[in-house]
């Protein structure tokens, strides 16, 4: 948190929109990542963060500890997500869909180390594979660097459930992630057959 | 503190949820410095602990690369949307103004206001209190056997006005002159 967020959460509390506009321009990107990171879908990332900047802004009112504004601004973007998901069941979706491109973009690359585009699509599939409440705590910890008491507020969870939720998400990204890195390292390790 | 691992714990063994724990707080950076001993020795003899970790690492690698922009039409899009929302707010603003009387919502409404006086209007009735005498009647009796005249101003007409409290009587001189003797 900024030193100075909480003197613009007041002002945008107070009715200021200058200063919704600055906390936008600081929230956006993580909430955005975020989002994108959950549905795996650029698209509806975009509308879900539309949507959640939208219920920010009318909802300030309920914003009643300033201090917390980070985990409550994540945890309208979590419940947006999730909304999405139970409305497209789209976990399953995108398992499907991340499945289909992971051939793909490993036949692509003919260089020894993954392109970032490939090494993104490869993160992509295996959050993919990830129920939603593993991915979201391997998300919020690996891409925005939260801590399990913040986790927990988002959430909306205990601190013993987090780390639970956390530790076997890595393990199951590690399981998954295993056959991608032996294949990797063979690639690597073996001359090429062209 | 708890004893993290069996240091002759076979590779393909399953590691305790302790020893899971302290990896996990050591990738996240949570792990104390004088537990980190511990865990390394772990790893030196666990080959799924270090697979896990590995994986990890590599997650975290390939997670850090990829730059997400936020695309510049969102930005637009969602000052669009909080224009109509401020636009439908106020709308529903004035709607609310134009709401008749008995709808009207204040601090106290009028409903509220109405019942209450009707709930006291209703409770009168049902315990009405003994009224008995009027409480004037003796005082207006009293006022008649007592009043004094107090002042008497002359005119030069023919006709006299003479003032009592609260009250104002016109007399002829006849009669003025009659008083007077009385007295």
């Amino acid at each position: 948190m900024h030193t100075d967020d909480k003197a613009l959460i007041e002002a945008f509390q107070a009715g200021d929109d200058f200063a919704f506009v600055s906390l936008y321009n600081r929230y956006k990107g993580p909430i955005f990542t975020y989002c994108l990171k959950m549905l795996l879908d650029r698209d509806l990332a975009q509308d879900v963060m539309q949507e959640t900047f939208l219920r920010i802004y009318e909802n300030r009112d309920r914003l009643l500890n300033t201090n917390s504004f980070r985990a409550w601004t994540f945890t309208i973007a979590r419940n947006q997500c999730l909304n999405q998901f139970r409305l497209s069941n789209k976990h399953v979706q995108l398992d499907d869909a991340y499945a289909a491109t992971l051939p793909q973009a490993l036949a692509q690359s003919q260089e020894a180390t993954l392109e970032k585009s490939e090494q993104a699509a490869l993160v992509n599939h295996f959050l993919g594979q990830l129920k939603p409440e593993y991915r979201e705590v391997i998300v919020l910890r690996e891409y925005q660097n939260m801590t399990y008491d913040e986790i927990a507020a988002v959430t909306r969870s205990t601190l013993s459930s987090v780390k639970s939720r956390l530790f076997k998400a890595r393990r199951k990204l590690a399981a998954f992630m295993e056959p991608v890195i032996q294949r990797e390292r063979q690639r690597v390790m073996s001359p090429r057959s062209f | 503190m708890t004893h993290l691992f069996d240091m002759h714990e076979p590779e393909a063994a399953q590691c305790s949820e302790a020893m899971e724990e302290a990896l996990n707080l050591y990738m996240d950076g949570e792990l104390p410095f004088e537990e980190q001993p511990l865990l390394f020795v772990h790893l030196a003899h666990c080959g799924q602990c270090r697979r896990i970790m590995g994986a990890m690492m590599e997650f975290r690698r390939m997670s850090r690369q990829e730059a997400i922009p936020v695309p510049p039409a969102v930005d637009d899009a969602i000052f669009e949307r909080l224009n109509q929302a401020k636009k439908r707010s106020k709308r529903r603003d004035r709607y609310w103004d134009r709401r008749p009387l008995w709808q009207f919502r204040g601090s106290v409404s009028l409903r509220a206001a109405a019942l209450a006086a009707v709930m006291l209007f209703g409770a009168g009735l049902m315990f009405p209190q003994d009224a008995g005498m009027p409480l004037t009647a003796e005082v207006v009796s009293a006022e008649e056997e007592h009043v004094q005249p107090i002042e008497m101003i002359r005119t030069p007409a023919d006709v006299l006005y003479v003032f009592y409290p609260g009250l104002t009587v016109e007399a002829s001189r006849e009669v003025e002159q009659g008083v007077s003797d009385a007295y």
